[in-house]
């Protein structure tokens, strides 16, 4: 997201009280005692269920709505809401729990008047619908996506105290479409090629400049987000989708791909996703999510509910590869002890790791660190400032810590 | 109950003798991937100028017309300023787009057209795909090159007098031009304008 869209801290959620763990049993308290039950249905409930008989399986209209108790929600303004992640079990996002950040709101697509045009340096210039789309070679991959925006408030000091305001720009969904490849080999490249312009068919025309050699590995032309259609919020009908690359570049709404042999320096990759360094540049075209690792139970603003057990969960990723190694720390990194990660690793992907943790009630600070199989450490945040400074807004991949103070409360602290 | 039983065998057996017919005439399919699947249709040569929305810095694609400073002041004053500010300082609602110059190494750089957009056909494509943000690409040709003249000579970067157009916009240089830097990870060139 742009710098200086979070001026104003908005509303946070409830804070959340006795929050049994990720994996776990979630009751969340609404400020006031009301209750929030988005994307449900409300039914009369009986005293005992098992004396009355139980509504139809038709009665969802046919499409499922999740029932009236639970209340896993998003976060956000009118361009942008975050992913409840300490809501959240395992590792793949609902599709109506997405991140999403826009430049010029939600547009409303007809599928059958969408085109996707390819044109530039190419032999065959193509106008594809969404039909043409649809006939084509498809593939099935869990990615993440993540804003390079995303912890941009902790380059300087913990200024959150709530993990969705903190790291609620992720998610991670299986994604469904063509490879790029194929689209590009069809309309034959000219060998002098080594760009793409990806441009939107939103608002803002969001466009970015995309090095071909990633538009021939593993990008998508993605029309399918966890088994069923894409949700507008995330590029309906058609989105590229950049595994690893920040999410600004997997262009929402995808409507135009010119190939060409330099970047255009549209306005989100010179004024907006750049990172301006301790001289005065900007660092351009960092377009590769760095490792990076967060404790998802427990976090601010939880509060533990005594001491004892506690299974620490969390979410790492690196957009190089897999993740290789997960280690916590409960004493503000003195000890480091390895995390279990569960499988399967895929590269680029969300893993879960967990790890059984007794508190002795007395404060501590919990953190974790990762490492990808390309060597990759996640850094603290003094290392980060150091080589990067702190004036930069993106990519801030450091290790997240967690104070627990006496009374079991959960807060963001750099210590 | 047996009777049934029996139509069902018998139903399967035929359905199980139809299946290996059927794998028998599986030598005469293809399952293989075409090289070639024909997909889409040509775009027509007369759209390839309105597809080119994002102008590179050497100025390809910029389209016909022309606008003065002028030109600009009016339609900035009817259409931008509500956002951007009678000076174009800024509102709560809109970006500054002058000031700034010399603050980017400071503690708190102030990113403007003038301070920090590298390129002037960058702030073209914006301004013409999607300003005002209230009738998002309503500016014609000749507005969008009006309103750079009045946005440039009010950010000191070229004077009153100079009229923006395909041959001139290019040319501008702005004062951040050498201020990005590629990632370092980066495996591919960049060119820029000029170079």
């Amino acid at each position: 997201m742009n710098p200086g869209q979070f001026k104003t801290p908005p509303t946070l959620p409830s804070r959340r009280r006795f929050i049994f763990g990720a994996g776990g049993l979630v009751i969340a308290t609404a400020a006031g005692g009301e209750t929030i039950a988005s994307g449900a249905k409300q039914y009369a409930v009986p005293d005992d269920p098992r004396k009355q008989p139980g509504r139809p399986a038709n009665d969802d209209d046919g499409y499922g709505v999740r029932s009236q108790f639970a209340r896993t929600h998003r976060v956000g303004g009118p361009s942008w809401a975050l992913t409840p992640i300490q809501d959240l079990y395992g590792t793949i996002t609902p599709s109506a729990l997405h991140f999403g950040i826009h430049h010029a709101g939600i547009p409303t697509i007809d599928p059958e008047k969408h085109r996707l045009f390819i044109h530039g340096m190419v032999k065959r210039n193509r106008e594809l619908s969404m039909e043409d789309l649809l006939r084509l070679p498809r593939v099935t991959h869990t990615y993440f996506l993540e804003c390079s925006g995303n912890t941009s408030s902790s380059w300087k000091e913990p200024r959150y105290n709530d993990i969705q305001m903190t790291h609620g720009q992720m998610s991670n969904t299986e994604w469904t479409g063509v490879p790029l490849r194929i689209v590009l080999q069809e309309v034959g490249l000219d060998p002098r090629a080594t760009w793409v312009v990806a441009e939107g068919s939103d608002a803002a025309m969001m466009s970015r400049s995309i090095p071909l050699s990633k538009c021939l590995d593993d990008a998508l032309l993605a029309f399918g987000q966890n088994g069923e259609e894409l949700r507008p919020d995330q590029g309906f009908p058609l989105r590229l989708l950049l595994p690893g690359y920040e999410g600004n570049t997997s262009i929402k709404w995808l409507r135009r791909l010119e190939v060409t042999d330099r970047p255009h320096m549209t306005r989100m990759e010179t004024r907006g996703y750049t990172d301006t360094l301790p001289d005065g540049r900007s660092r351009q075209f960092s377009f590769v999510m760095e490792a990076k690792s967060v404790i998802t139970f427990p976090s601010a603003p939880m509060i533990l509910d005594g001491r004892g057990f506690y299974e620490i969960a969390g979410l790492a990723w690196s957009g190089s590869g897999r993740i290789t190694k997960v280690e916590v720390s409960a004493d503000a990194g003195k000890h480091w002890t390895n995390a279990r990660i569960e499988g399967p690793v895929l590269p680029k992907a969300f893993v879960r790791f967990r790890l059984p943790w007794q508190w002795d009630g007395r404060a501590a600070v919990l953190q974790s660190r990762c490492v990808d199989e390309t060597g990759q450490v996640q850094p603290t945040q003094k290392e980060l400032v150091e080589s990067r400074g702190a004036k930069s807004f993106h990519h801030y991949n450091a290790i997240q810590q967690w104070g627990v103070n006496a009374k079991g409360e959960v807060s963001n602290v750099q210590v | 109950m047996s009777k049934c039983r029996s139509v069902t065998s018998l139903l399967v057996a035929g359905l199980f003798a139809a299946c290996l017919e059927q794998s028998t005439d599986a030598a005469e399919h293809s399952f293989t991937y075409p090289t070639t699947y024909d997909s889409g249709r040509p775009i027509a040569i007369e759209r390839e100028q309105e597809l080119r929305t994002t102008i590179p810095p050497d100025g390809f694609g910029l389209p016909e017309g022309q606008g003065t400073f002028t030109e600009g002041r009016a339609i900035y004053a009817s259409k931008c300023q509500a956002c951007h500010g009678d000076a174009l300082q800024g509102t709560a609602v809109g970006t500054a787009l002058v000031g700034g110059r010399g603050s980017l190494s400071s503690d708190s750089p102030k990113k403007t057209i003038e301070s920090f957009w590298p390129y002037a056909t960058s702030v073209f494509s914006y301004i013409r795909n999607t300003m005002p943000t209230i009738a998002p690409g309503s500016l014609t040709d000749e507005e969008s090159y009006a309103l750079m003249a009045f946005i440039l000579a009010s950010a000191n970067i070229i004077s009153t007098d100079e009229v923006m157009h395909k041959d001139t916009l290019a040319k501008v240089r702005m004062p951040n031009r050498d201020g990005f830097v590629p990632d370092d990870t980066l495996d591919i060139e960049v060119p820029m304008a000029g170079d």
